[in-house]
């Protein structure tokens, strides 16, 4: 099974009073351990040190976060060709979705991935299309699956 | 790692070049003058071990705590991204 993560779920992984700090930890843990490819756009890591940077003024603790990402299990960071970014600018359109968003839900797609993320605009708008979850919801399945009887 | 290795490197551990891949990893093999010869793909299902997923969890701890103490805002990270966006 593929996954895509928004770069919102690693700011809130590594953010200990973000609201959903611990279930986003608790997802990057778990999906680690299984065997999973999760394909990202590479705009991830700008976004991620971006965010961490522009409320802390510090660039070390920015760029630990990116180092952290770059070495998540089974992560392959997806460059945006030109033709992904023609379908990313179809679905922004036909979605109303921002750019940035568009780009992650075109990366899920073009994978058959299941798209992780804290956005309600794009937990509302992408789920047409592609897989969409939260790190809480998907925690929540994955304990309902365990608890099946085999 | 690099997407170009020698033939010769290749053939000397090939067990130890396979052991850097992980699912859909590619290296091309090439001659001694570079000229690509062949391209391996790693079909290998890789899932990381038990203690490095311990020691990821605790950097991505220590980092949160860190994080946490030096954040100048009321916007949460996750906002901070959604405003970035806009």
């Amino acid at each position: 099974m593929n996954y895509t993560i928004d770069a919102n779920v690693f700011v809130a992984s590594a953010r200990a009073d973000e609201p959903e700090h611990l279930a986003s930890l608790d997802f990057l843990t778990t999906l680690q351990a299984l065997s999973v490819t999760v394909f990202c756009p590479s705009l991830v890591l700008a976004e991620s040190s971006a965010a961490i940077s522009r409320r802390t003024g510090d660039p070390v603790a920015a760029m630990a976060l990116v180092s952290l990402i770059k070495n998540f299990a089974g992560l392959k960071l997806e460059t945006v060709s030109a033709q992904m970014a023609e379908r990313a600018a179809q679905i922004a359109a036909d979605y109303r979705l921002l750019g940035a968003d568009s780009i992650y839900v075109a990366v899920a797609e073009g994978v058959a991935a299941t798209l992780v993320t804290l956005d309600n605009t794009i937990l509302q708008r992408a789920s047409n299309l592609v897989a969409v979850t939260t790190p809480a919801d998907w925690l929540l399945a994955q304990q309902a699956n365990s608890n099946l009887p085999s | 790692m690099s997407d170009f290795v020698s033939l010769e490197s290749a053939e000397r551990d090939l067990k130890g070049l396979l052991a850097q891949l992980s699912l859909g990893d590619t290296v091309t093999l090439a001659d001694n003058d570079g000229k690509p010869l062949a391209l391996l793909v790693s079909l290998q299902e890789v899932a990381a071990n038990e203690q490095a997923i311990t020691d990821w969890r605790g950097q991505m701890e220590d980092l949160a705590k860190k994080v946490s103490a030096a954040w100048n805002s009321e916007k949460s990270a996750v906002e901070t991204i959604a405003e970035m966006r806009r």
